[in-house]
């Protein structure tokens, strides 16, 4: 999403989101899902239909759930979602806060941007603070 | 009232920006939240929308 101004070249939730977040329907099955997101390396995955509207959210302990229930029986539905524009420092710091390892970043339609990871938010604010803080050399 | 009934109404957390009692917190969705956040003031928090002033302020 195009941004212009003076902070605009500043991360934001959107820009620190990983794009390439595992995603399925509420019709699949949750055995076959978690198995598909331990191997990509993932703890989270994001339900979505078939715009990508998020629909729901599986965090580590809902995948964790009975492998014979459907996603629909085992998602959180209609989880919080953030805004693509969102200051980095800002997310990371309610997330810090909250304890929170990921949040869905979608446009205001509810369309899945991608998902913000805790570590990847904080050290985008923590490199965005170093930038700002160093001392001027001149 | 039901019991079912009253515990759909109850809420004991309240948002640490305005004091507002809520079912749960709008950022982390848990029922237990110690830095608790209604929508209201999550949304002025993060930017996504700004306070209005009062229609016939002045």
């Amino acid at each position: 999403m195009p941004t212009e101004g003076t902070k605009a070249s500043r991360p934001r939730a959107g820009t620190v989101a990983r794009t390439g977040v595992p995603t399925c329907q509420v019709d699949d099955n949750l055995g076959a899902v978690s198995q598909r997101v331990r191997e990509a390396g993932w703890n989270a995955c994001v339900v979505v239909n078939r715009e990508r509207i998020v629909m729901g959210l599986l965090r580590a302990e809902q995948l964790g759930g009975d492998p014979t229930h459907s996603i629909r029986e085992a998602m959180r539905p209609g989880p919080s979602t953030f805004r693509p524009h969102v200051a980095i420092t800002e997310m990371a710091e309610y997330m810090g806060a909250h304890k929170l390892e990921n949040s869905p970043v979608t446009t205001s339609d509810g369309r899945l941007v991608g998902l913000l990871v805790r570590e990847d938010a904080e050290r985008a604010a923590r490199e965005l603070e170093s930038t700002t803080t160093q001392p001027s050399s001149k | 009232m039901t019991p079912a009934a009253s515990a759909c109404t109850s809420s004991t957390l309240a948002c640490r920006d305005c004091g507002r009692m809520i079912d749960l917190c709008a950022f982390c969705e848990r029922v237990e939240c110690a830095v608790a956040s209604c929508h209201v003031c999550l949304r002025l928090a993060l930017g996504e929308t700004l306070a209005h002033p009062h229609a016939h302020g002045g």
